[in-house]
């Protein structure tokens, strides 16, 4: 069994909108939502957004609602909420696809469920933050490590790893970054790579990681994506 | 001119760190307002009057203990540690024996944006004493040192948050080799934008 955690934001609305396109059944959508209001976005980021296979534009909300799915609905984003933990236990799943960041404690890793977390950078050379943009300054390219969570920050059993170009537009935040999660988490479906359990050991080396990149090498990174 | 100044040095960012995320794309000109902001800086440290140019000799004039002792004291001085490490770096700028010590204080720095007048053996503060603008203007230089014999971004990534940091607070440098150091690291730091910026054209 299958779940997904959405919370209201971009990398979810990838990850749901694609999964629904390319026909992946889940059989529990769990919504963790504050209830915020919905960002609006400007008409060249919708458009570039459609063009890498979802909308921006349209919340997560409207698209459960538009495709009939049911889903479990909590008023809080908080992976180690003990409220979500107590469901998740309960609803006994294989795997729990979890879209947000963050570190997940002891209590959720122990209800027997299997967090895939996907990165935006190759492991082990990619740990930590915004880990795109240093590759594209780095390797001219970007990457996703998909993965189980364990308890540290991305050192857990590789499920897949796929490289992808630097796009050739500025929304890297908002649209890129969601659209190669989404990518590589479809490919994960599509290879039955979670009914193979062919998971990779990682090198646990020690590497240090990246932290939050600094505007001046972010703004670097995207003019190189644009040149 | 340019019309939006570099906004990462508007605030005093020992009082009110910045935390650097999600931080938009304001296309080319900022890197333009990012040049200006620290050329201007760079005018006021030359006209100071304590202002000379730097030379390693900056390090040499104090006797200090080796890194890897000063970290085994129940109490040292941060100061201490950091001039310790870089005249360990300025003979030999391959020391393995200090990487990882850096690296602690480059990760407590990233998390924190504070660093602490004492630090114990386990390296956690002693006492909420934070304001030594010295203690960031070595740190960055030796993220500088790393930066420059790595080419590690991780590196240059906290040079520019640490550089952003003093700039912020610049009327704290008051000191000769606060000055000359930070006058040095700010053309440096310049000259390793311009020549990432060089390689996107190449």
């Amino acid at each position: 069994m299958i779940g997904i955690i959405l919370t209201p934001d971009n990398r979810s609305k990838a990850y749901i909108q694609k999964l629904i396109s390319n026909k992946v059944k889940l059989e529990h959508i769990i919504l963790m939502n504050k209830k915020t209001k919905e960002k609006s976005f400007s008409e060249d980021k919708i458009r570039i957004s459609r063009s890498h296979g979802f909308d921006i534009s349209e919340s997560v909300i409207q698209t459960l609602v538009k495709n009939n799915l049911t889903y479990k609905e909590f008023d809080f984003i908080d992976i180690n909420h003990r409220e979500l933990i107590e469901y998740i236990s309960k609803i006994n799943l294989d795997y729990c696809i979890f879209t947000g960041g963050g570190i997940l404690k002891h209590e959720i890793l122990n209800t027997g469920t299997k967090f895939i977390h996907l990165h935006p950078g190759i492991v082990p050379y990619y740990r930590g933050s915004t880990c795109f943009y240093y590759s594209i300054l780095k390797d001219d390219n970007c990457g996703v490590s998909a993965y189980l969570m364990d308890k540290n920050l991305d050192t857990g059993d590789l499920i897949l790893q796929l490289n992808f170009p630097k796009p050739s537009h500025i929304y890297l935040d908002d649209v890129y970054d969601p659209h190669m999660r989404s990518e590589t988490l479809v490919a994960i479906f599509r290879k039955k790579l979670l009914e193979k359990k062919k998971f990779q050991k990682q090198d646990k080396t020690d590497t240090f990681p990246f932290f939050i990149i600094h505007p001046i090498l972010k703004h670097i990174a995207i003019l190189r994506c644009i040149k | 001119m340019n019309k939006t100044p570099y906004q990462y040095t508007q605030n005093n960012l020992l009082v009110t760190p910045q935390n650097y995320q999600m931080s938009s794309y304001e296309g080319a000109d900022f890197l333009v307002s990012y040049q200006f902001s620290r050329s201007k800086i760079i005018t006021k440290l030359e006209k100071m009057p304590k202002f000379v140019p730097y030379s390693e000799n900056l390090f040499f004039s104090q006797r200090v203990s080796q890194a890897t002792a000063i970290i085994k004291k129940n109490k040292f001085s941060t100061n201490e540690l950091y001039h310790s490490i870089i005249t360990e770096l300025i003979s030999n700028p391959k020391n393995m024996q200090v990487i990882p010590i850096i690296d602690k204080f480059l990760k407590k720095f990233e998390v924190r944006k504070k660093i602490f007048l004492y630090y114990d053996n386990k390296f956690n503060n002693v006492g909420d004493s934070f304001k030594e603008i010295q203690n960031y203007i070595l740190l960055s230089f030796m993220c500088f040192i790393r930066y420059q014999v790595t080419s590690d971004l991780k590196y240059l990534n906290t040079f520019l948050k640490l550089n952003d940091t003093i700039c912020s607070v610049k009327n704290l440098i008051i000191n000769r080799i606060d000055i000359s150091l930070f006058h040095y690291l700010l053309t440096s730091e310049i000259k390793y934008v311009s020549k990432l910026l060089d390689e996107m054209d190449t």
